[in-house]
């Protein structure tokens, strides 16, 4: 009878995850058997090797359905994600060794938190249970909140860390009340009880369904930084130390939507009328104001911060579509974007002349940088114009499917609107190639660069894969939409 | 005496989330805010429970647990995080925490 339930249980399927507590575990092993005050490099390699073997063993041992009883589903868009949240937290790991010394922050618990978010994260991507969503934000936010104030010297770290959390906590909350008016509604916090619901309602919903649903949204809406709930991601994004922050914008954004798409298509699928329009407002609006203010903006860490906005915008175009193309689509889109935008951040890294000094990352200094250092500026260029959505980069591919699903499945004025601000967008992401390569250099603005061996080896890793995705994006769009079809 | 049901609990609830809303919205001590925070918490436990009882469906009692430990969780980073803050502005008032601006 015990062992019937324990076998039911199919704990193994969830093996990637657990490898994740067993690598978090043996990196605090690791730093207390290293001698206080040294490095935390060991602590690094545990972490990243332990992570490789995380990716390993998802994608060598197949043992895909369903587990606790049905609180998690593993499958192919589980799958998806799990490699792309460890890939992405391994090339944040890879980096942060010499960049945590050089802000003064080398202590084990940055590895530690990272991956504890990145179990959180994973928990997210296969939650099929309310509850375990619930869990799996939790895990990866209390984290991060941490993360971000790590540099806990610096001012702005600790108000972006305070933001943050206050505004995280309120969402929670939001989360919480959310679950329990659909649980009173549907009698399960279980996704596919709550599908039978629908299904058997139609749009025709009490009340307590219909908020329950919209607080849902709403806390969806404040994890992925949409407007009008966004006001906490610039300030968190600027405060945090750059590392943090190229793996906030990317990483945890992908998880969010990964539970984002899960809930609502497989969920709330039966009442998607209500929740496309919402979504459609919602779309608009972030993709306007995330550029409006992006143009505004003199440093590249906060112009990334509005963009990443921006950018959650376009995706928002294609999760409305509500369909196989366009959650392809917005797969491919996240996986390159999760590249482009890590590469971009590490370049203002590298270029941050004080991590001390809050204007470190003013556009000035990157003045004649293609003179001084034609290399980084090259990368730079790439990661902009990816962004800005020119080809042959992956993000003009990128734009191109989501805008192309948007047109097909008949939002034509969305797609419009889309393909507008992303011409915005391109002035900013220009004017710093502009800045790069046609302005003088200038001596006051010059300041030191911050270029090691692990940060060129991961830009150009990012590099390469954002123009490799570019030319043959055909294999990662089939991935994507084997991935998407689990859903249906 | 009038029947206590289900709806008032849940009027309550909803009674005491919004003044938990409205307690983040306005007040500026950080202390106070993160008091509101709880008390929207604590309402959803309540509708929780109360829809519980309601169905006898023991779901909705777990998942109170579960609040209430990330809440906990929760509040030891957000302490930390005020911790750090007191120490270098010797200050709790939001108003005062404008560094990072548009």
């Amino acid at each position: 009878m015990f062992e019937q339930l324990i076998s039911d249980m199919h704990v193994s399927r969830m093996l990637p995850e657990i490898l994740v507590l067993v690598v978090a575990l043996a990196a605090i092993l690791v730093d207390i058997v290293t001698p206080a005050g040294r490095s935390t490099r060991p602590v690094q390699i545990t972490s990243i090797v332990g992570l490789l073997v995380v990716i390993a063993s998802t994608l060598f041992v197949h043992n895909n359905g369903p587990a606790f009883g049905g609180m998690v589903e593993i499958d192919s868009f589980t799958i998806f994600f799990r490699v792309v949240l460890t890939m992405l937290t391994i090339i944040i790991m890879a980096v942060s060794e010499n960049y945590i010394q050089l802000v003064k922050i080398r202590i084990a618990e940055y590895y530690l938190m990272l991956l504890f978010a990145l179990f959180g994260m994973m928990l997210m991507t296969m939650a099929n249970d309310l509850l375990i969503v619930f869990l799996g934000i939790e895990t990866m936010s209390v984290s991060l909140y941490a993360l971000v104030g790590m540099s806990r010297h610096r001012e702005s770290s600790n108000e972006g860390a305070l933001k943050y959390f206050l505004l995280g906590s309120f969402t929670t909350a939001f989360f919480v009340y959310g679950i329990a008016l659909l649980y009173g509604a549907v009698g399960s916090t279980n996704i596919l009880d709550i599908t039978v619901y629908f299904q058997r309602t139609g749009m025709n919903l009490p009340i307590i369904a219909w908020a329950g649903t919209l607080l849902v949204l709403v806390a969806f809406a404040f994890k992925t930084a949409l407007v009008p709930f966004h006001w906490w991601s610039p300030d968190a994004y600027e405060g945090a130390p750059t590392t943090i922050t190229a793996f906030m914008s990317t990483a945890p954004k992908a998880a969010a939507f990964a539970a984002f798409l899960r809930i609502f298509y497989v969920g709330f699928g039966e009442v998607s009328d209500g929740w496309t329009t919402a979504l459609w407002w919602i779309a608009v609006l972030t993709m306007t104001v995330g550029n409006l203010m992006a143009l505004r903006q003199d440093s590249i860490k906060r112009m990334l911060a509005f963009s990443s906005i921006t950018h959650a915008g376009y995706l928002v175009v294609a999760m409305l579509t509500y369909d196989v193309i366009g959650g392809a689509a917005m797969l491919f889109y996240l996986v390159i974007y999760g590249f482009m935008n890590i590469g971009a951040f590490l370049v203002a890294i590298a270029l941050n002349r004080n991590e001390d000094d809050d204007r470190g990352y003013d556009i000035n200094d990157y003045k004649g940088l293609a003179f001084r250092k034609p290399l980084i500026a090259f990368l730079m260029m790439i990661f902009m114009l990816a962004l800005a959505g020119i080809p042959p980069t992956a993000g003009f591919f990128g734009k191109y499917y989501i805008f192309s699903a948007a047109v097909k499945s008949g939002f034509i004025g969305l797609a419009v609107i889309g393909v507008l601000n992303s011409a915005v967008s391109v002035y900013y992401y220009l004017r710093v190639v502009v800045t790069m390569y046609l302005k003088e250099r200038d001596e006051k603005t010059e300041g030191r660069i911050f270029w090691k061996p692990d940060m060129a080896f991961a830009v150009i890793v990012c590099a390469v894969l954002v123009m490799y995705f570019g030319i043959a994006p055909d294999q990662l769009l089939k991935v994507a939409t084997a991935s998407i079809g689990a859903l249906w | 005496m009038m029947e206590i049901t289900l709806s008032h609990y849940l009027l309550l609830s909803a009674v005491i989330f919004t003044i938990g809303v409205v307690g983040v919205l306005t007040r500026r001590n950080i202390l106070i805010i993160m008091m509101s925070v709880e008390l929207m918490l604590n309402s959803a436990n309540l509708t929780l429970i109360a829809f519980s009882h309601y169905l006898q469906n023991i779901d909705g009692m777990i998942f109170v647990f579960f609040t209430m430990t990330v809440a906990a969780a929760e509040v030891g980073v957000g302490l930390a995080i005020v911790m750090t803050i007191f120490r270098n502005k010797e200050t709790l008032d939001v108003a005062n925490l404008n560094i990072l601006r548009n």
